[in-house]
């Protein structure tokens, strides 16, 4: 939203009588140590230097998806990446068909980029319900093309390249990648090789926001250990006995430890990035001077129709049909939760080229007129860009809307009869519904919450855990030897079992939880192959499917979906407002006496 | 060791299973079993005592060694496993795993009784309970197939240190009994074998070995002789004594 404004105030701005605006962010800024002097103006301190902490920012997530997420399945990252590719080649295509023989055929570099802040603001603004799933699509796509968008600056419109500061830069990117081989985790000293970077980056002419990308990349990432987990509960444990400066420095890195600097880093940048940096960088260059003279002058020019149909149709029609094909050969690449007509909606609003766009053309023009031309051109191409896809997700929600009518609400109420059922079903006067699936390793602390839930609400709370396998190998067989447990009288033991084995991996494990849980192997192997628990197992499944649910766990207070934090005490709250709300329901129904 | 020359050849193509196969009792019914023609898996804590122990027996196909704790029912199972992927069947089952704390009641170390009923009484439960399955399909199949489970009797009233190891032993007996009831009639024959041992308890854990009156190879000899009566027979209940005592 803040970016919003801030292009709204920066279009305010530069109409303005005057020329402030144009004044204001050309001042320069720079260091001068002796003989040697440094100095941007301040557009380019905001181009160069804080849009390389963005794209730092943005490619952290990447890495982490491509890592421990979404994207670590190839065939899913490639869905994006190809379809980004395409996005880059065919809306140039377009535009040099349109521009032909016209002296502006060089700007064709305006047009390859879909703005990723504006395309995820959008995105989190009218794709409101949709699948997570989609919001990872659009980031890879977005900084798949951002990259090779980089590198059509750094290659296309890059007038002075010089190779030698390059050194510099990989220099300091050895310096980070020694220092992640050594294990060096305190994130501030990755500070300094970065600068470094940036600075060879900056030096050589090709487009300095590729330093932040560079250094983000070779950020460490890994999931947290348990050895770590167990060292920073420990170090907890001796300042809570200890509470001294010292215990408490360690108690801190410890803690810091236990998470890779990627998370930390991207945990550390994103207030930075929402509220400062994008807002700034609109402010900075979405200031076009708008007159009747320019508009009539720029929509009978071949330059702003060649922008304006390259970004939103070349986009659209590149991101569609090439994802389109790459899922006729690989049928499911894009995972279950996401269809075309997501694709489309994304492809649509990827014709917001706005950052990288309104930046080519500085680069591609030196014509103030060709540059107005171009500005406006491309303000236009991002605002229909905007409504096309705005429309198009609100008639994708009405229609999901109207087919998932269940969504966010429970659809098979609790059931002593079929569901396991901790606490008092007669009495309770909130229910907690699970959806969850022991193949993923956030199984985990559901003991904890288990024993919480009973301790703190008693009778008032009745708890049951329902399975939601996904797509995981062994999710289906773990739901189902839970499932036999409840054969022997022992699904919540297992259940606990489960859970301390998750993520489980393998037959064995769910064995040893077995074992662990005090079954009978013999029944509960016989049980287990047999599938004896598949109906409940199966009605679950298709429950999940019909509610629209995708990720595990989900968890429903009161019949209604949860959706804020999964940590125990956080659905502990919920649990316990729900109660209260209900309590109070209660109170006003009831006449007193 | 006067009985094993006698005995040989009779447990031919029967399979054993040995639990405690590494202890005192253990390694000597092995080896008597083995000389009676039987196969033999040894399952044991300690993988190289287990080595050792096969190499002592000659190794040869008839010897299997499965590491497991009787304590874990996973692999209590796994052994299971183990041995009908070997052998493809198991006929007699000896369960001698145990361990002995001896003190006064007042004095006795409350973990020392949980190990006792965890190894003596639990394990020996996973155990028969793991392998009843594949005993019953051998009495099914209209052969021999034995259970026979190592108990203990106290013998001296008048050194009573053993308290809770002589009331483990009786649940063990206890549920010999019992189990005789319940699987006599489908052909799987449980007994159970007591010795008594001494009640000298001043004198080194070694030497009070050595000089058990009752030693390990008339123990496994009696063993060998339950397994291979014939069919209708049950040698149910066999206690060995001091000659000295009562």
């Amino acid at each position: 939203m803040i970016l919003f404004l801030a292009t709204f105030a920066a279009l305010i701005w530069a109409n303005l009588p005057g020329t402030s605006y144009d004044t204001f962010w050309h001042l320069p800024l720079g260091v001068e140590l002796g003989d040697f002097a440094f100095d941007l103006d301040l557009q380019h301190w905001v181009n160069d230097a804080l849009m390389a902490v963005f794209f730092a920012h943005v490619t952290l997530e990447v890495r982490r998806e491509l890592e421990l997420g979404e994207l670590r399945d190839w065939r899913r990252a490639s869905v994006p990446i190809i379809a980004a590719i395409a996005g880059l080649i065919v809306p140039a295509l377009i535009y040099v068909g349109i521009t032909a023989g016209t002296g502006a055929v060089g700007g064709w570099g305006v047009v390859v980029s879909t703005d990723t802040a504006f395309v995820l603001g959008m995105l989190a603004l009218v794709g409101r319900g949709m699948p997570p799933a989609l919001r990872i699509f659009v980031v890879t796509l977005a900084v798949s093309d951002d990259v090779g968008a980089l590198g059509v600056i750094a290659f296309a419109y890059t007038d002075d390249f010089n190779p030698l500061p390059l050194l510099l830069a990989a220099a300091g990117l050895a310096v980070i990648g020694v220092m992640r081989y050594l294990g060096v985790w305190r994130g501030p000293l990755y500070l300094l090789p970065s600068i470094v970077v940036w600075i060879g980056f900056l030096l050589s002419g090709v487009h300095a926001t590729l330093a932040g990308v560079a250094i983000a990349l070779l950020l460490p990432i890994f999931s947290t250990r348990a050895d770590d987990l167990r060292r920073a509960q420990n170090q907890m444990r001796a300042f809570q006995m200890t509470p001294t400066a010292l215990s408490a420095r360690s108690a801190e890195n410890s803690l810091a430890r236990a998470v890779s600097i990627n998370e930390r880093a991207y945990n550390a940048l994103t207030p930075y990035v929402t509220w400062f940096i994008l807002p700034v960088f609109a402010l900075s260059n979405a200031g076009v001077r708008i007159t009747l003279g320019s508009l009539a002058d720029a929509f009978t020019s071949p330059l702003t129709w060649g922008i304006v149909i390259g970004l939103v149709a070349g986009k659209t029609v590149a991101i569609s049909v090439a994802t389109w094909i790459v899922t006729r050969f690989r049928p499911g690449a894009l995972g279950p939760s996401i269809g075309m007509p997501h694709i489309i909606g994304v492809s649509l609003l990827a014709g917001m080229g706005f950052t990288i766009s309104l930046f080519v053309t500085e680069l591609a023009f030196d014509d103030p007129v060709d540059v107005s031309r171009a500005q406006i051109g491309v303000l236009a191409a991002t605002v229909l860009a905007a409504l096309l896809g705005a429309v198009a997700f609100m008639i994708l929600g009405a229609r999901e809307r109207h087919r998932f009518p269940a969504r966010g609400r429970l659809l098979r109420p609790l059931d002593p009869t079929r569901d396991p059922v901790l606490g008092d079903a007669v009495t309770a006067i909130v229910t907690v519904v699970e959806y969850g699936n022991y193949a993923t390793p956030y199984a985990a602390r559901a003991e904890e919450m288990r024993r919480e839930m009973q301790g703190r609400f008693g009778h008032e709370v009745a708890y049951t855990f329902r399975h939601l396998p996904l797509d995981q190998p062994l999710g289906r067989a773990a739901a189902l030897a839970n499932e036999a447990a409840t054969r022997q009288g022992r699904f919540w033991e297992m259940r606990d079992e489960l859970i301390r084995e998750a993520p489980i991996e393998t037959e064995r494990q769910i064995r040893r939880a077995a074992a662990a849980a005090g079954l009978n192997l013999r029944r509960f192997e016989i049980d287990w192959a047999s599938a004896a628990g598949a109906e409940r197992v199966d009605q679950d499944i298709h429950d999940g499917e019909t509610m629209h649910l995708i990720q595990a766990p989900s968890y429903f207070v009161g019949g209604e979906l949860y959706r804020d934090a999964i940590d125990a005490d956080s659905v502990n709250d919920a649990v316990a407002a729900a109660r209260d709300a209900a309590a109070h329901r209660d109170d006003h129904a009831t006449p007193s006496l | 060791m006067s009985e094993r020359g006698a005995a040989s050849g009779i447990l031919t193509g029967r399979v054993a299973v040995v639990f405690g196969a590494t202890g005192w009792l253990g390694a000597a019914i092995c080896r008597e079993l083995a000389e009676a023609g039987a196969s033999v898996v040894m399952v044991g804590r300690n993988a190289d005592r287990l080595d050792e122990l096969q190499r002592e027996l000659g190794g040869g196909n008839c010897i299997l060694t499965a590491i497991a704790d009787v304590t874990s029912q996973l692999d209590v199972d796994d052994a299971r496993q183990a041995a009908i992927a070997r052998f493809g069947h198991v006929d007699l089952l000896v369960v001698s795993s145990g361990v002995v704390t001896a003190s006064a009641f007042e004095d006795g170390v409350p973990a020392d009784w949980g190990e006792m009923i965890d190894v003596n009484l639990r394990g020996l439960l996973h155990a028969s309970q793991t392998f009843a399955e594949p005993l019953l399909r051998s009495a099914d199949g209209g052969g021999r197939a034995d259970l026979v489970l190592i108990g203990a009797v106290g013998t001296d009233v008048s050194t009573p240190r053993f308290a809770v190891f002589n009331a483990v032993s009786a649940a063990i007996k206890q549920l010999a009994r019992t189990l005789r009831h319940e699987y006599g009639p489908r052909g799987l024959r449980v007994h159970i074998i007591e010795p008594g041992f001494t009640s000298d308890t001043e004198s080194e854990h070694d030497a009070r070995r050595a000089a058990a009156p009752v030693q390990p190879e008339t123990i496994a000899a009696v063993v060998t002789l339950a397994a291979g009566l014939p069919r209708g027979a049950n040698l149910a209940e066999a206690i060995l004594l001091p000659t000295e005592t009562a």
